[in-house]
């Protein structure tokens, strides 16, 4: 293991979460559960088209079977790069427009020139790495100046239903319970971590997904399917078949609805932020103003009079 | 009971014309695709060099033809390249012997 700077944690297992994603890609019915990343991947793409802007070489990481670029058109991305640390999935590449290459590569360590490239998108990948700001630092130097940054991960309170379950039985089963559901990021904390690693201007927003299912085991069972099963260190690595039992009865009790089916909730985080350059917009430099905040009053009792005027007339 | 039996013969008409479907298609797949597939396998873009460095000292790297893979020279590591994909993850790289890094730069 390579030292980690700035005292970053090691959470994850990363051999494991690749061993998990690529057993995942070889499944002969792997597409079945590709419904979480096809979604999320066009609301990344949705979010790209928002800039008005051609993006002549963009980068994926953690692109699995390429969830984003098959949403793009020519026009917006002329070449893209494709990383993910399966090569299994990397395979499975879907068709897109643009002309892509594929590479291995893990996102702590990207293996790229500095101001390469002039968008770096990311769907679903960044909730499994350890160091998340040193991730993001690496993204911030493969960036040209005035390039951007889009990512959507998954945090806050998802599958926050699945969490409480499993404790619950565990608790009342084991008489403790262990970690199942990794930590995740909290939003607030993400736009820290942006500023942190030198983007500016901004935009971290979450959108609720919620996933209905027959019952708890499909909910694992489909964890299972998207490579999405748990990797942490700590984890424990059996789950007693009494505990299971009660948990699924717990989760149904709980949060299931009355026609029999339970939700399971993905609290997507999206994130946007450029890399610094001279064009881009700053706030006006101290005491440049021209106008004093004690007119303002003046202003509102200005408009309120031509409110009236046009009224009268 | 005629019922059940005539679903049963529904089922499998259906479950064998899907297994039909299935044979189809990868044989149309591998008859289509496979020439472009293969081109890209022998090949590697040198041009993506342009893009690429080490992944831990950030440094060029370079192709070496002979091995498929691609070299830095200054940890002494290479990178594998599978099937035109190039696997960048540390974990896989391969450590070049202290006698072969030697001679590897005289030549270049």
């Amino acid at each position: 293991m390579s030292s980690r700077p700035g005292g970053a944690m090691n959470v994850f297992n990363r051999n494991m979460k690749r061993k998990q994603k690529t057993w995942a890609a070889t499944l002969p019915d792997s597409e079945k559960y590709d419904y979480l990343r096809d979604e999320v991947g066009s609301r990344v793409a949705d979010r790209i088209y928002d800039i008005a802007r051609t993006f002549p070489l963009a980068l994926d990481m953690g692109c699995g079977k390429s969830h984003i670029a098959e949403h793009l058109s020519k026009d917006v991305v002329e070449q893209m790069f494709l990383t993910d640390i399966s090569d299994a999935s990397l395979r499975m590449e879907r068709q897109s427009e643009m002309p892509t290459h594929c590479m291995m590569a893990d996102e702590e360590f990207l293996p790229f020139q500095e101001n390469t490239f002039d968008l770096v998108v990311s769907s679903l990948s960044l909730h499994w790495i350890n160091d998340l700001p040193g991730a993001l630092r690496q993204v911030h130097r493969v960036l040209k100046p005035d390039g951007v940054f889009v990512g959507a991960m998954v945090g806050g309170e998802t599958l926050y239903e699945l969490r409480c379950s499993l404790q619950l039985a565990e608790l009342e089963r084991e008489g403790g319970f262990a970690p199942h559901i990794s930590p995740y990021t909290a939003v607030t904390d993400l736009g820290n971590l942006l500023g942190q690693a030198g983007f500016n201007m901004l935009t971290v927003d979450v959108d609720e997904i919620q996933v209905h299912y027959p019952g708890m085991f499909e909910i694992m069972s489909d964890l299972q399917g998207m490579g999405e099963s748990n990797c942490a260190w700590n984890r424990k690595p059996m789950l007693h078949r009494d505990t299971i039992l009660a948990a699924a009865a717990i989760y149904k009790e709980m949060y299931g609805s009355e026609d029999g089916f339970v939700p399971a909730t993905f609290d997507i985080l999206f994130m946007i932020g450029w890399k610094p350059h001279e064009s881009q917009a700053k706030p006006a430099k101290r005491g440049s103003a021209t106008v004093s905040f004690a007119d303002l009053a003046k202003i509102r009792s200005q408009t309120s009079i031509n409110t009236d005027k046009s009224d009268t007339s | 009971m005629s019922q059940n039996a005539l679903r049963r013969i529904a089922t499998e008409y259906c479950s064998f014309r899907t297994i039909r479907r299935f044979l189809q298609i990868p044989e149309r797949n591998l008859s289509g695709s496979g020439g472009v597939k293969d081109a890209g396998k022998e090949a590697f873009d040198v041009s993506l060099l342009e893009f690429l460095v080490c992944p831990l000292s950030k440094k060029p790297l370079r192709y070496e033809e002979t091995t498929n893979e691609l070299i830095n020279e200054e940890l002494g590591i290479a990178y594998p390249i599978i099937d035109g994909i190039p696997n960048m993850i540390p974990q896989d790289a391969r450590l070049i012997k202290e006698n072969e890094g030697a001679e590897k730069p005289t030549p270049s």
